[in-house]
């Protein structure tokens, strides 16, 4: 309602006729048009009334529907059943811990192991706490990669968003599934299945997706789609504690990662205007579950940087979801979280403000006491739904502690991690929305023309709302010092009801980009490009080789230092998620998993796309590849 | 597949030039196209298509433009050249270009750019539009871009990339 609101059933009318179905729009009749229209309207809150819609009727949608589903068709969905339990799964609608098994040989992880990860494992979202997502494994080469072969696969419940990242202890793989919200042990040398825990509940994922799990002594963390954030024991699947993060039904766990003995949360879809809540980071003691301590990201009245809100109420600000990992530096003990925009997510939303805080910001809290050390602003008074909430890669320049990172608008950040001190900024994809840049400061100004935007007015954005960069994570490589960056190149005409999409101006139509930086330099050493976008996060390796996934089911191993494929094969569906590489007896293999509902990255430029790529909607799944001697099974 | 471009600047002529325009830059410059769909308006999302290139080169204050396009989904009809914020941005039209086709065909123009609109080109704010019977308000659109190398799809590029400047950075 926030789009839609202020404009008419005709322009709904008009949008649903000219776009649906996807692949034969204007097929369906007048009369069954007006029905889908009347229904929406109904499932925003709207009376039927003695007027029948036709493709002429001009009414202002927000004065007849108010956005709440009435209590009858939420019940009938809740009933209906129909693909809520998952397809393609084994469950066969049971919960509980559905397998048992024990998990033979599996070794507590301590601190010093999360400092210095084990090389055969994949212990962290981005394996390690600079959030390098690089792996020291070297027996995958660019001389033996082109012999990799596929080794075992598993399923996932198809449904949902599915963007997850498998972990890696002891030969032992911990996947979830975010449609069911279950969780499940693997032999990941076989791909035979330990243990499987059904935590539920079903489908209540909506929008969000749970792309991190957390491992420290035996337990295994686990934030369930309704807020629950669960420690399991990793040998068995027992639930050792569980704990409700937030009662408000909206919110989400975005990132979880450990630090310190402490397990650091991060919430997201806290974003609502009708704020019950806002969004925060919370530290929790690991072993019990024990809440120890919140940072808000969004500065009330009466708080450091309260002012920079205007004279927004309190239950109006919201939003600086952190819906995404943070990283972590143990010398410092310093954990540094991106936060997203600020909502109503565009300016003319919020109203007369300022910089929104901590919105679009840079954070480097204490784990021990939720304290803010310093905080950057990456983008002070967000207004184009451009994120600035991706990971924080650690990297030392010589003697300089630097901490960086790409947000939506596609601009590399480097700070410097001990202050915060701006240090350096460079555009890596074609960006409109920033006129000026204060190269002292790292101080953003917009356009003039969306400083000056209208309610329902649209702008013209570069990147879109897709980015740029977004939660497809990067991958820094200490021996070449690259940061290995997957980009998306599509713009937007953005703020005036449906967003529509374009080409970026100089890619030629390609949607996807891979792209090495230098990251003392902050220069690109190489670049291509292709059709379709990347949908996965970069890793990359000691044996010189990276991995990516993309929109149209390609795997592929290329070679850090050129960027040339040495490697690819197809998958059943999108590759999206987050790749891991880890060793078992000596082998090192490769996981990725699939899912096709990736978001903003993957449902934006898929507006472009329809008609040309065909993907199947089921598929969820991981695929395990290995050389030829790896023979496991 | 390697689809490698780049456009060398024309020295010839450069004696002439300075006679007759001694202000101007004593090479051509050159500035390439990719012509794309704009769904400028929630109804024309199903009815874009279409694809083309293009190649201006502005000699003394006068710019000439030479390009093709396929594809489209309705014959065109008219075609511009527009000045706008930057790229991406939708602008507005001030001369007209020269159209021979259909749903495929040609885009040629000639025009003089007075310094302001000199100085739009240099900044990548100038543009072609393409309108066509099925999307009058703007089908395909490509901002003159200064000549730079591109690799074909999936072929890595080593070192810089073309990225056009939007951003002015202050110290």
């Amino acid at each position: 309602m926030d789009s839609w609101g202020i404009r008419t059933t005709q322009e709904l009318f008009s949008l649903i006729r000219t776009t649906m179905p996807p692949d034969n729009p204007n097929s369906l009749g007048t009369d069954t048009y007006a029905q889908i229209v009347a229904f929406l309207l109904k499932a925003n809150g709207a009376q039927s009334g003695s007027t029948a819609i036709t493709p002429n009727t001009t009414v202002p949608i927000a004065s007849i529907a108010s956005g709440e589903m009435p209590a009858a068709l939420i019940a009938s969905a809740d009933a209906g059943g129909g693909g809520r339990a998952g397809r393609g799964g084994r469950g066969g609608g049971r919960s509980g811990l559905t397998v048992t098994g024990t998990a033979k040989n599996y070794s507590a992880i301590t601190e010093d192991m999360l400092a210095r990860p084990p090389d055969a494992d994949w212990l962290m979202h981005y394996r390690n706490y600079s959030g390098w997502s690089y792996s020291p494994l070297n027996q995958i080469t660019p001389r033996n990669v082109g012999g990799l072969q596929l080794k075992w696969a598993w399923p996932l419940e198809d449904g949902m968003r599915q963007q997850i990242t498998p972990l890696v202890h002891d030969g032992v793989m911990f996947l979830s599934t975010n449609m069911t919200n279950t969780v499940q042990a693997l032999d990941a040398r076989t791909g035979d299945l330990i243990w499987e825990h059904r935590l539920g509940p079903i489908g209540t994922a909506g929008q969000n997706a749970t792309r991190t799990m957390a491992l420290f002594g035996n337990l295994l963390f686990y934030p369930a789609t309704d807020a629950t954030l669960y420690a399991l024991d990793a040998r068995s699947g027992n639930v050792v504690w569980k704990n409700k993060v937030s009662e408000n039904p909206d919110d989400k766990i975005g990132g979880i990662m450990m630090a310190k003995n402490k397990l650091l949360v991060g919430l997201t879809r806290c974003n609502e205007l009708d704020v019950r809540d806002h969004c925060f980071i919370a530290g929790y003691e690991a072993s019990t579950g024990t809440l120890l301590w919140k940072f808000y990201t969004v500065a009330r009245k009466g708080m450091p940087g309260g002012d920079t809100w205007g004279d927004l109420p309190d239950d109006r600000r919201s939003g600086a979801d952190a819906w995404i990992a943070g990283t972590y530096d143990p010398q410092l003990n310093l954990a540094f979280w991106g936060t997203g925009q600020a909502k109503g997510s565009s300016r003319d939303q919020r109203g007369p403000g300022g910089d929104a805080l901590y919105s679009n910001t840079t954070l480097a809290l204490d784990p021990d006491t939720g304290k803010l050390k310093w905080f950057f602003q990456n983008a002070p008074g967000e207004t184009l739904d451009l994120d600035e909430v991706f990971e924080r890669v650690l990297i030392d320049h010589g003697a300089q502690k630097t901490v960086m990172t790409v947000g939506k608008s596609g601009l590399m950040w480097k700070l410097d991690r001990v202050t915060g001190k701006f240090l350096d900024v460079t555009e890596t994809v074609f960006q409109n929305v920033w006129a000026a840049i204060d190269m002292k400061t790292g101080r953003t100004t917009y356009r003039d023309d969306i400083l000056e935007k209208k309610p329902g007015q649209a702008v013209a954005s570069c990147p879109s709302p897709s980015g740029g960069h977004n939660w497809q994570a990067t991958s820094y490589d200490p021996v070449n010092d690259f940061l290995l960056l997957p980009l998306s190149q599509n713009c937007v005409m953005y703020g005036g009801g449906p967003q529509m999409f374009y080409e970026m101006p100089g890619t030629d139509g390609n949607l996807g980009r891979l792209s090495a930086y230098e990251t003392d330099t902050m220069r690109p050493v190489w670049s291509f490009q292709q059709r379709t976008p990347f949908l996965t996060g970069v890793i990359s390796t000691a044996g010189g080789v990276g991995f990516v996934g993309d929109f149209n089911r390609t795997f592929r191993a290329f070679e850090v230092k050129t960027g040339k494929t040495l490697w690819e094969t197809r998958l059943p569906t999108t590759a999206a998620g987050y790749p891991v590489t880890f060793s078992v007896g000596g082998d090192q293999f490769v996981a990725v998993p699939t899912g096709y509902n990736g978001g903003s990255p993957q449902g934006k430029p898929n507006t472009m796309l329809r008609g040309e790529i065909e993907r199947p909607s089921i598929g969820h799944g991981v695929y395990v590849f290995g050389l030829p001697k790896a023979v496991g099974q | 597949m390697i689809d490698r471009i780049r456009h060398v600047g024309c020295l010839g002529g450069v004696a002439g030039m300075l006679l007759l325009a001694p202000n101007v830059l004593s090479a051509a410059e050159k500035y390439q196209v990719y012509l794309s769909a704009m769904p400028y308006l929630d109804a024309n999302q199903p009815l874009m298509s279409g694809k083309g290139t293009a190649t201006a080169t502005l000699d003394g204050d006068t710019l000439s433009i030479s390009g093709s396009f396929a594809g489209l989904s309705g014959p065109a009809t008219n075609a511009h050249l527009s000045l706008s914020r930057g790229p991406g941005i939708p602008g507005t039209p001030f001369a007209d270009l020269t159209l021979t086709g259909g749903t495929a065909g040609k885009v040629t123009g000639q025009t003089k750019l007075d310094p302001s609109q000199l100085v739009a080109l240099r900044s990548n704010k100038l543009y072609i539009q393409i309108d066509s019977h099925t999307v009058s308000s703007g089908h395909l659109w490509g901002w003159l871009l200064e000549e730079h190398d591109i690799v074909g799809q999936d072929v890595p590029q080593k070192g810089p990339w073309f990225v056009p400047p939007f951003a002015v950075k202050t110290k």
